[in-house]
């Protein structure tokens, strides 16, 4: 457990518990000597006395046989021998001689103690008058096997601390001394090699402290020693995992922002704009298509933050842009088409939703989003489908025309003759008609797959001409419509394809014809530009004309004006785009100018080719659409 | 002599087919009138009787599409029989028509004319139609 600061290092632990139990043991050893010593001591002292009191048992014997005087015996008795007293009793009891004079003749009082006997001698341990403790050793005294009396020494006892006095005499000084020599050398021993540890534990325990252990808070330790180089060498191995977990996170973070920023890339440019809401409809993320798309033209607009409630609400409204934001239909994805009506752009958006689920859970975590203006290809699909239609009628009417007027003749229900030539014209007008209108498909075909090329030969210009205007002058006067031809002088020779040149202009002046109302006025003017190498070819009219909007767009594919006049002429709505096309495969421009209700001038440019070398090294350009 | 029953109203903005289909229905023997578009064949049915509407579909302004929802939703027209007489062939919805427009009978083109009468001799004489 970590302790607070009370707590002591390793070294001055170990050392103090080895110091502690050196110091029991050398007290256990010091009380072993000491016991020992005092029980030698005490053997001793026994033995002292015993020999002593032999020693005065002769004395006194050799007293009472030579009938001296017994008194001066045990007074010379405890004189020599060091004694506290030394008596003799009789067999009655009777102090006989003692040292203590004023004891002599006195009854003699047993002392009581602890007694011990060994053979015909007894000693008694017990507290004297004046609190000193006596050994009182006694013998029957024999003379000549009749017993005599009683012989009493008493020598001080020694007391136990005579006696651990005298062992501590019996230690000599330098042994003591070396004996603690020896326990601070092993302390010295013990703490140097206890020191690796000592740091270790150190180290672990400040590291229990940090709430993280952190590799780099361990040191190796310098110490010698072969726990000092495992350490180091774990310390060591730590601090390399680590920094390659530095290494391998700081990698992962790396890869993961090249990651994001390489598809924030990629996402940027996509042509449809992408955005991710959270789950209260926040936008998070969106890119810059989707910014320029749904921002309200302001560059850089940001996003993020609001709902594509807000920025779609802002462009459109109805029950489709109702199904987007519906709680109930959150978790379907959804693919819906919103129109819009905004002030600063007119079209349709295609908007997919899908929902996003969190991540190992069914939970709504938010949408993707894409959104896609198909304005364009909305207008395309109309316009073809208007194609469609239109082909449709225009092939099937002749047709229809062909056939009920064919059997009609067949069934001889036709009388007259006149009647009957009238109907095998309208025959011969709808066959023309259809023959007109599957070109213009051919063409289409053409056109649509890149093969529109030309095949160029020297042409005459002037019979070009004539026969254009051959071909369209019934169609003139069918609608009594005055058709004047201004032809130069002298029209050179060009190297063009001559029989699409004549469609393309066919459709001009066919057009002119459709459009102008009877009594109209259709014009067409030639004229050669030397200067700037042109032939200017322009076909004016006094027709229904063109409104301004519109005038782009008529030379696109299938485009039929919304002018309903126009829409009362056959038309497929390819001609103007064909012969754009061949007017550029030819290396002219078509351009147009018109007024509504007032009339028409288209002017075709051609350049003027000056030699034929010059011209055949020209390419036809393969057209891609 | 009454031409009650007998009475065809003929629209068709191709000029040269309405002249045909006049011509065809004439011999047959049938009154017929022509309305080039949709908008004047409505003035001349509120004008004038007529037993039976020979329209086509495709025309500009009123299409007969609109003309025949025109005529249910009149009722004084409702129960004229009409048949339709259309460009539009296997891609047309005919249930369409002969189901919620009562429509009689739709003629796709090319047709025959003789076909044509056959039809618009069965819907006169079956007359009425309950809408």
């Amino acid at each position: 457990m970590p302790g607070g600061t009370s707590h002591l290092e390793l070294p001055r632990r170990v050392a103090a518990f080895y110091w502690m139990f050196s110091l029991a043991a050398v007290a256990a050893l010091g009380a072993g000597v000491v016991i020992g010593a005092a029980s030698a001591l005490e053997s001793q002292t026994d033995t002292k006395c015993l020999r002593n009191l032999g020693e005065a048992a002769d004395a006194v014997r050799a007293a009472i046989r030579n009938r001296s005087d017994l008194q001066p015996v045990v007074e010379q008795v405890r004189a020599s021998r060091h004694l506290k007293y030394c008596a003799l009793v009789s067999n009655e009891g009777r102090y006989v001689a003692h040292t203590s004079p004023d004891l002599a003749g006195r009854r003699r009082e047993v002392p009581t103690g602890e007694v011990v006997s060994w053979g015909g001698v007894q000693r008694t341990r017990y507290r004297g008058p004046d609190s000193q403790v006596l050994r009182e050793y006694q013998t029957s005294l024999t003379l000549d096997g009749e017993t005599w009396g009683t012989l009493l020494i008493a020598a001080p006892d020694p007391g136990r601390w005579a006696s651990v006095t005298a062992a501590a005499a019996y230690l000599p000084a330098p042994l003591f001394c070396s004996v603690v020599l020896l326990l601070a050398i092993g302390t010295v021993v013990l703490r140097r090699t206890v020191r690796p540890m000592a740091q270790v534990e150190k180290q672990l325990r400040d590291a229990a402290l940090v709430p993280a252990v952190c590799g780099s808070g361990l040191q190796p330790i310098d110490v010698p020693g072969p726990a000092a180089v495992g350490w180091d060498r774990l310390v060591a191995l730590l601090r390399d995992g680590e920094r390659r977990e530095d290494l391998d996170s700081r990698l992962s973070h790396a890869l993961e922002k090249y990651r994001s920023q390489k598809s924030e890339q990629i996402l940027n440019t996509l042509p449809d704009g992408i955005a991710v809401t959270a789950e209260d409809g926040r936008i998070s993320f969106a890119n810059k298509a989707l910014v320029g798309l749904l921002g309200t033209g302001a560059s850089g607009r940001d996003l993020c933050g609001m709902t594509m409630e807000q920025c779609l609400a802002a462009e459109s409204a109805g029950a489709t842009a109702g199904q987007l934001f519906d709680a109930g239909l959150s978790k379907r994805a959804l693919v819906v088409q919103l129109c819009r009506s905004g002030v600063t752009s007119e079209g349709t958006l295609r908007v997919a939703r899908l929902p996003l689920r969190r991540p190992g859970s069914e939970d709504n975590g938010g949408h993707l989003w894409c959104v896609r203006d198909i304005t364009q290809q909305r207008l395309a699909d109309q316009m073809r489908d208007q194609f469609v239609n239109a082909a449709t009628h225009e092939l099937r009417t002749p047709l229809a025309n062909i056939k009920a007027y064919a059997e009609t003749l067949a069934t001889g229900e036709v009388t007259e003759v006149e009647e009957q030539k009238a109907f095998c014209n309208t025959i011969d007008e709808e066959v023309t008609r259809l023959a007109r209108f599957v070109d213009d498909l051919l063409h289409l075909c053409q056109m649509e797959v890149g093969a529109t090329s030309l095949k160029r030969q020297v042409t005459d210009m002037e019979r070009l001409f004539h026969e254009l205007v051959n071909k369209v002058r019934l169609q003139m006067k069918q609608k009594d419509i005055s058709f004047k031809v201004n032809l130069p002088g002298k029209l050179p020779e060009l190297v063009v394809d001559k029989e699409k040149l004549t469609v393309a202009l066919v459709n001009l002046l066919g057009n002119a014809a459709k459009y102008t109302p009877e009594g109209g006025q259709v014009r067409l003017n030639v004229e050669t530009k030397d200067k700037e190498n042109l032939l200017k070819i322009e076909v004016e009219d006094t027709g229904i004309g063109i409104s301004a909007e519109e005038q782009g767009a008529i030379f696109t594919k299938f485009f039929r004006s919304s002018d309903p006049r126009v829409h009362e002429q056959p038309g497929s709505g390819l001609g103007l785009s064909l012969t754009a096309e061949i007017v550029r495969l030819h290396g002219g421009n078509l351009k147009v100018r018109s007024e509504l209700n007032k009339g028409s001038t288209f002017t075709v440019n051609l350049p003027l080719c000056c030699g034929e070398s010059k011209c055949s090294s020209v390419q036809p350009r393969v057209s891609s659409t | 002599m009454t031409d009650k029953g007998r009475r065809v109203l003929i629209v068709e903005d191709d000029t040269a087919m309405a002249y045909v289909i006049r011509f065809t229905l004439q011999r047959a023997g049938l009154r017929v009138k022509v309305a080039d578009c949709g908008k004047s064949a409505w003035s001349m049915l509120k004008d004038e009787d007529f037993d039976l509407v020979l329209t086509d579909l495709l025309m500009p302004g009123m299409t007969g599409d609109e003309l025949c929802r025109n005529m249910r939703a009149d009722p004084g027209l409702a129960a004229i029989p009409v048949v339709i007489l259309t460009v539009k062939g296997f891609e047309l919805d005919r249930g369409h028509y002969l189901r919620d427009l009562c429509v009689s009978a739709v003629i796709s083109k090319p047709f025959s004319p003789q076909e044509l009468v056959r039809i618009v001799e069965q819907h006169l004489a079956v007359g009425a139609v309950s809408p």
